[in-house]
């Protein structure tokens, strides 16, 4: 009898194509990894098939997830047989990003009832006919599906910042405090409408072979690396002042000068997500009873 | 549910157990519903649970997870594969060296990287230690779970044994970080063979004590045998695994029946509940079968030592900064090109899973983590229907769920 012997994921497409035909997508099936892919119509039936028919016997459902397979959201799912010590993989898919409705396997296995509401939670991927479709790892009011690829980072939650949105603020306190520099102590940007005589640059007593050259400019050929700029004598220098023209270059500070940095971004956009699906079914208890 | 339906369930089938839940019947008031945890201690961690409760006994109950969710699977988008090593400790943190090796298989599985066979036997040893230390906890903190504290401190004395053991190894007394793909951090000193071997002997004897404290106790007896029975097709039907399976007399174990590593190469049996005690798949049960499975890994551990190879000169590392590992691994991993690999290995609380999907690049193109706890948190409100809120605690404790692998 072949019914007791473990089968290879061939030939369960096999079986399942003398079911269900061209709804049989797809079959792969090497030492890596082994799936069949299925129309979502006729998934539900071909799920239960392959729990009920002794030569396959695939009474355990190992594990359901999802994956952004960028035109459309993959459904896998891993069966295993405990008896026949066989398994494979199933797949379907979407019909695109925005068609996100799949069949819910939860009336064969219970055990996908779990993993259905993590890949809701993560993917958007609607199951229709689930008892309970409701977020499960992130909050209930949370907006956006993490786990696709073209999902960007939320701004805020409840008043609590995101990452991204603490590194612009960071980014915008230090633009306005390069700015406040700046116009304390003037800066390169604006100086030059200014009247350069206002500060004598006390570098012009410093030897010109000593001064460093601007970052990135060339370097003219014999001069001697400066061996650390030595600092002008007298008071010293506001960084970022205006270096009269035909005086010799004053040693770069070492900060960038104090020119503002072009206003930052504004926080990246969240892309526009694509529909929210229906809001879920209100749960069947209430959450916070005694909310202590 | 009608009241008649909880009313019987209370009883019991057999009707044995009835004496025991005769009090049951008269503790029924009205319906309410009570919020146990997130902060609960028996809740082994920030696991809410919504409990409809009639009086004392339980109507209904919701688990509510994700209070420690901590993105873990779009982490492991973001970084390169074996820079994913250190998340994988924090899933069950209790078996982190048990996350390592499910991780290091699947990543090795999608490299095609060989591993050397004294590399294996390392793992094997490594990965049972690593189940003797959380059998080790689950069965004392059960007892804290159901008010005797006791047990507790003695299997911890052990525990303690263990950590210090892995921090010998790694540096880390929980996370350890020891796994790497193509082989562990460092090879295996002769002198901590030795204590590794002390610490087996300590257990083995020590065993006598805690199944005096707990599995023979006649109180313990009283609050478990009986309580959350799972029958064998729900128990597959819901996905259940590891020692849960096992004690609801489904006799399945993958390092047995779908061997992974060298498992093949060992002598030992695997624990299934037969009825001799208890209701088979009934709390006692899932307790009894962790501390026969620890007996069992004892017994592993010990042939691996006894077996494993000689240290080969070739896989040294020149450097005692370098990891212990096949010297072919390139550098930088790259998976093939739309490849996906779905690897499981029995974990202390059940079969853990990567799925892996590659697109060539040197981080997964998506990692998701089938997590035992979380599928079998799940079916908690299957077995705990009808049951008394006291018997909830009993039952969460004896699915022994920890919530670091249940959020993720």
């Amino acid at each position: 009898m072949t019914t007791t012997a473990a089968m290879t994921v061939t030939a369960m497409a096999e079986l399942l194509r003398e079911r269900f035909g061209k709804k049989v997508l797809e079959v792969h099936d090497d030492d890596m990894s082994q799936w069949i892919r299925l129309d979502r119509d006729v998934m539900v039936e071909a799920c239960r098939f392959l729990r009920d028919d002794p030569r396959t016997d695939m009474k355990m459902c190992h594990d359901l997830c999802g994956v952004d397979r960028v035109t459309s959201f993959e459904v896998v799912l891993h069966l295993y047989s405990l008896t026949l010590k066989h398994g494979c993989g199933l797949k379907m898919n979407t019909a695109s990003r925005d068609e996100v409705n799949v069949p819910s396997l939860t009336s064969v296995w219970p055990t996908t009832d779990w993993h259905e509401r993590e890949t809701y939670d993560m993917f958007g991927v609607i199951f229709d006919g689930h008892p309970n479709l409701r977020r499960i790892l992130l909050p209930e009011d949370w907006e956006g599906f993490p786990l696709r690829k073209d999902e960007g980072n939320p701004l805020e939650y409840h008043g609590i910042p995101s990452i991204s949105t603490i590194r612009t603020l960071e980014e915008q306190n230090r633009a306005a405090d390069d700015a406040a520099r700046a116009e304390k102590y003037g800066s390169a940007a604006p100086a030059k409408k200014k009247p350069a005589a206002t500060k004598k640059p006390a570098a012009t007593k410093k030897p010109a072979a000593a001064a460093p050259k601007a970052p990135g400019a060339p370097a003219p050929p014999g001069a001697p690396r400066p061996p650390g700029a030595p600092k002008p004598p007298g008071a010293p220098r506001p960084p970022g002042a205006p270096t009269p023209p035909g005086a010799p270059k004053a040693p770069a500070p070492p900060m960038p000068p104090g020119a503002p940095k072009p206003p930052s971004p504004p926080a990246p956009p969240k892309p526009p997500a694509p529909p929210m699906p229906p809001s879920p079914p209100a749960p069947p208890m209430p959450p916070s009873g005694g909310g202590s | 549910m009608s009241t008649t339906d909880v009313t019987d369930r209370v009883v019991g089938d057999d009707g044995e157990l009835a004496e025991y839940w005769v009090p049951a019947r008269d503790a029924r008031s009205e319906e309410m519903v009570v919020n146990m945890g997130p902060q609960h201690p028996a809740t082994h961690g920030v696991l809410r649970v919504a409990v409809k409760t009639d009086g004392e006994v339980v109507l209904d109950c919701e688990p509510m997870v994700g209070n420690l969710h901590r993105c873990k699977e779009k982490i492991a988008e973001n970084v390169q594969y074996w820079q994913f090593m250190p998340y994988t400790d924090r899933l069950d943190y209790l078996a982190a060296m048990n996350n390592e090796h499910v991780y290091a298989r699947a990543v090795e599985k999608l490299c095609s990287i060989e591993i050397p066979e004294r590399i294996q036997y390392i793992r094997i040893l490594i990965a049972e230690l690593g189940r003797i230390a959380s059998h080790i906890f689950s069965v004392g903190v059960y007892g804290l779970d159901i008010g005797a504290f006791t047990p507790f401190l003695y299997c911890y004395r052990e525990r303690e044994r263990s950590n210090s053991l892995f921090e010998k190894l790694s540096g880390g007394r929980m996370l350890y970080h020891y796994f790497r793909v193509g082989g562990v951090a460092r090879d295996l000193s002769d002198e901590w063979i030795q204590e590794a071997i002390e610490f087996l002997d300590i257990v083995e004897e020590k065993m006598s004590e805690y199944n005096l404290l707990t599995t023979w106790n006649k109180v313990f007896q009283n609050r478990t045998m009986g309580i959350g029975v799972l029958t064998p097709d729900k128990a597959i039907a819901f996905g259940i695994t590891g020692p849960a399976l096992r004690a609801s007399g489904v006799d399945w174990d993958t390092r047995r029946d779908d061997p992974y590593d060298i498992y093949d190469k060992f002598d030992w049996k695997v624990p299934v509940a037969d009825g001799q005690h208890g209701t088979v798949g009934d709390c006692w049960n899932r307790h009894w079968i962790r501390a026969q499975e620890l007996v069992e890994s004892i017994k592993i551990c010990r042939q691996a030592i006894d077996k494993m190879p000689k240290r080969d000169p070739a896989l040294t590392p020149k450097s005692m900064y370098q990891p212990y590992i096949n010297p072919k691994v390139p550098r930088i991993l790259r998976g093939p090109k739309d490849a996906e690999v779905y690897v499981r290995g029995e974990n202390p609380r059940g079969e853990l899973a990567f799925y892996l999907v590659s697109d060539a690049k040197n981080a997964p193109y998506r990692c998701h983590i089938r997590a035992p706890a979380f599928v079998n948190i799940a079916l908690l409100a299957e077995i705990s229907r009808g049951y008394l809120i006291a018997d909830l605690v009993a039952i969460i404790g004896s699915i022994d769920i920890v919530l670091g692998e249940v959020d993720r």
